[in-house]
């Protein structure tokens, strides 16, 4: 099978994520994750972002980085409790990207290259909020050496 | 990109999803505080993965086996609530059994029929009419046909199997957390 995206299916599925909504609810979704994954250990939270970030990066199926996320809510060790309290919110939000692509193409295999390029934005804007979230706390907390 | 890339992410996904939700609406007790009360536990699910993902033609078989189990355990048990536990888990490795290979009518979609289903036409079997004669050449011809369409079926296990049971899995492993979302764990990672 050799589906190929089109310069305006690629438009609208960037389209899509700069529209406010979207792109509010990453934000949103990266402070949160930040929040909680920092309450109690703050290197399990970036290597748990990093994980998130990797997955949807290096996957051939929008359903590897679901599962992801429900595996790490499944376990009962690690940051399964941090994952309890984000992963409804992260699926949630997968959802509304598996979702929009069908009014777009009827070809599956378009659809699944337009759930990665989308799922591949998404998580580019997570992991920004959640970096830009951890810088100003941590120059909140640096005293200024100016 | 490949067709089981797809069929993860649309019917073969959404099947293995609604049989977790079927079965838990069936099975799946509001009572269940912490995952001990489950009626399979993490480590079977566990285990249920890592066969489908190494021998997928023993999945029917691991089922059964864990089924007849449940069942001794069931006959010897004489409480109320261990027995209800124990016929949620002899229905979970049926279901099991049934997603491997049940026929219908009773079982109207199993892997084996989608496979079956999928097989292309040329590697389909031939039946003979009675009495019928093969040339040594046809016998030969015969054999190599079986031997591709063997080749072919353990191929789509081997990609579907581990597909479908991915989602299994990590489906009732998710509706396991979020109903027990209190429970405190181990520690580590």
């Amino acid at each position: 099978m050799n589906a190929q995206l089109t310069p305006e299916l690629i438009q609208k599925a960037d389209g899509f994520l700069d529209q406010d909504q979207q792109h509010q609810a990453a934000i949103r979704l990266g402070e949160r994750m930040y929040d909680v994954f920092t309450k109690q250990n703050k290197e399990r939270g970036m290597a748990q972002i990093r994980n998130l970030q990797q997955i949807a990066v290096s996957a051939t199926r929008f359903a590897d980085i679901e599962d992801f996320v429900k595996n790490q809510m499944g376990r009962n060790a690690g940051a399964y409790e941090e994952w309890r309290q984000v992963g409804d919110e992260v699926l949630q939000q997968l959802e509304t990207l598996r979702r929009a692509v069908n009014d777009w193409t009827n070809d599956e295999g378009q659809r699944l290259l337009l759930r990665l390029h989308l799922a591949r934005g998404w998580v580019r804007a997570v992991v920004g909020a959640y970096l830009y979230r951890k810088a100003q706390r941590e120059m909140k907390r640096e005293p200024s050496h100016a | 990109m490949l067709e089981i890339d797809i069929a993860a992410d649309t019917e073969l996904g959404q099947r293995a999803q609604e049989a977790v939700k079927q079965y838990l609406r069936q099975h799946g007790e509001e009572w269940y505080r912490c995952s001990d009360d489950w009626p399979i536990a993490r480590s079977q699910i566990s285990g249920l993965r890592q066969i489908a993902l190494n021998e997928p033609r023993q999945v029917a078989a691991f089922a059964e086996h864990q089924r007849q189990k449940a069942e001794a355990k069931h006959k010897t048990t004489k409480k109320e609530e261990r027995q209800a536990e124990l016929e949620a888990e002899i229905a979970f490795w049926e279901l099991i059994k049934q997603l491997c290979d049940g026929k219908p009518p009773k079982v109207p979609w199993s892997l084996t029929q989608a496979r079956d289903k999928a097989l292309p036409a040329e590697l389909q079997e031939e039946r003979q009419p009675p009495g019928a004669k093969l040339t040594k050449e046809q016998q030969e011809a015969r054999k190599q046909k079986q031997a591709q369409r063997e080749s072919w079926l353990r191929q789509w296990e081997s990609e579907h199997y581990p597909v479908f049971f991915q989602r299994f899995c990590a489906h009732y492993l998710y509706e396991m957390a979020r109903r027990t979302r209190s429970e405190k764990g181990n520690e580590g990672d």
